[in-house]
């Protein structure tokens, strides 16, 4: 929407790739690959506070995971930046943070969410694998724009549909309480949601847990096994 | 802007059935409808209207449709509000009179 309200981010992102030759050249140098191309991303405020040995071990955690076999390909977890660089409406948390908010924002056209299938190359989908899911939540004050959807997988596993809920709702609980600016916030869950997971929720990647056909049953819930990660140092 | 497109807002129309647009102003590409109770709709359009563009029609709304490219306001008076989207989503926002949100797409 307002671009003054419109955040881009341009870091390639672990786990996605943006070209068939881009995959085979990181296949080929696999995780030291992954690394550089992690390392080679422009990022900000939220990611200079980051250096923790929660984000140290998010990068190698993730590099384990772009090591690009088949489902990883088929079933990103994190989106691709150039197609998925997350968009905000113009709102505050003022507003993000009355009881409901999420159900004034209307709900995404199906052709739109047929369009976002499409840029990422996906032409079938069995129920169950994935969902158009906003990069920035609504929750959060993301957007429905196509630049903040993309098909987020549920088979994934530790990092997927389920996981990415529990930072959305931490990240808003911190938003609503005064302890996190919503911008910041904006940009943790945009810019890498692996890594705000480790920071915000738990510095260790959850359980493995096969979700190959179930459903998400509530946006709300998060991994009650899972302790709470300390605030991050300002 | 194809009309057969257009499907009602089923969120919006509730909300807004009964206020009367009372003014249309533009903040470049941006279009403001004010509404009789004080209410504010920011739609962002592909372009500003052009100069020469005909007085748009303004009185109550009965109905809203909306395709990817436009949403229009159906009126009481038989006829309709059409205007063009700069996105087929994130385009339109409405805030009451006190500036709380009542709807966004």
């Amino acid at each position: 929407m307002g671009s003054q309200h419109t955040h881009r981010f341009s870091c390639m992102t672990e786990g996605r790739f943006r070209s068939t030759a881009a995959r085979r050249a990181t296949a080929g140098l696999g995780i030291a690959g992954a690394l550089l191309a992690f390392l080679a991303c422009d990022r900000s405020v939220s990611v200079q506070q980051a250096q923790s040995q929660a984000a140290s071990s998010a990068v190698a955690d993730t590099a384990q995971n772009v090591v690009p076999s088949d489902s990883a390909l088929r079933f990103p977890f994190v989106p691709d930046p150039a197609k998925t660089p997350g968009d905000t409406l113009e709102v505050t948390a003022a507003d993000i943070c009355v009881p409901g908010y999420s159900k004034k924002v209307r709900n995404v056209p199906i052709a739109v969410k047929r369009q976002v299938y499409a840029s990422y190359g996906i032409r079938t989908h069995k129920p169950g694998e994935y969902e158009v899911d906003h990069l920035i939540s609504l929750e959060l004050g993301g957007s429905n724009s196509i630049r903040n959807l993309w098909p987020e997988s549920f088979r994934t596993s530790p990092w997927n549909a389920h996981v990415k809920d529990a930072l959305e709702n931490e990240l808003h609980r911190r938003v609503c309480d005064g302890t996190l600016d919503l911008a910041k916030a904006q940009r943790i869950i945009a810019q890498n949601w692996v890594m705000g997971y480790r920071m915000y929720v738990n510095p260790n990647p959850p359980p493995t847990v096969t979700t190959h056909t179930r459903a998400r049953t509530s946006r709300h819930s998060r991994p009650r096994s899972q302790p709470q990660a300390p605030a991050p140092v300002p | 802007m194809t009309a057969a497109r257009m499907h009602r807002n089923q969120k919006l129309t509730p909300v807004i059935k009964g206020r009367s647009i009372a003014q249309i102003g533009w903040d470049g590409a941006t279009a403001l409808l004010h509404f009789d109770d004080g209410s504010v709709m920011r739609i962002h359009t592909p372009a500003p209207p052009p100069k020469n563009a005909p007085p748009a029609p303004l009185g109550k709304v009965l109905a809203v449709r909306q395709s990817t490219e436009a949403i229009a306001f159906d009126l009481e008076s038989g006829s309709s509000l059409q205007i063009p989207l700069a996105e087929a989503t994130s385009s339109v926002m409405l805030r009451d009179s006190k500036g709380a949100l009542e709807y966004a797409d």
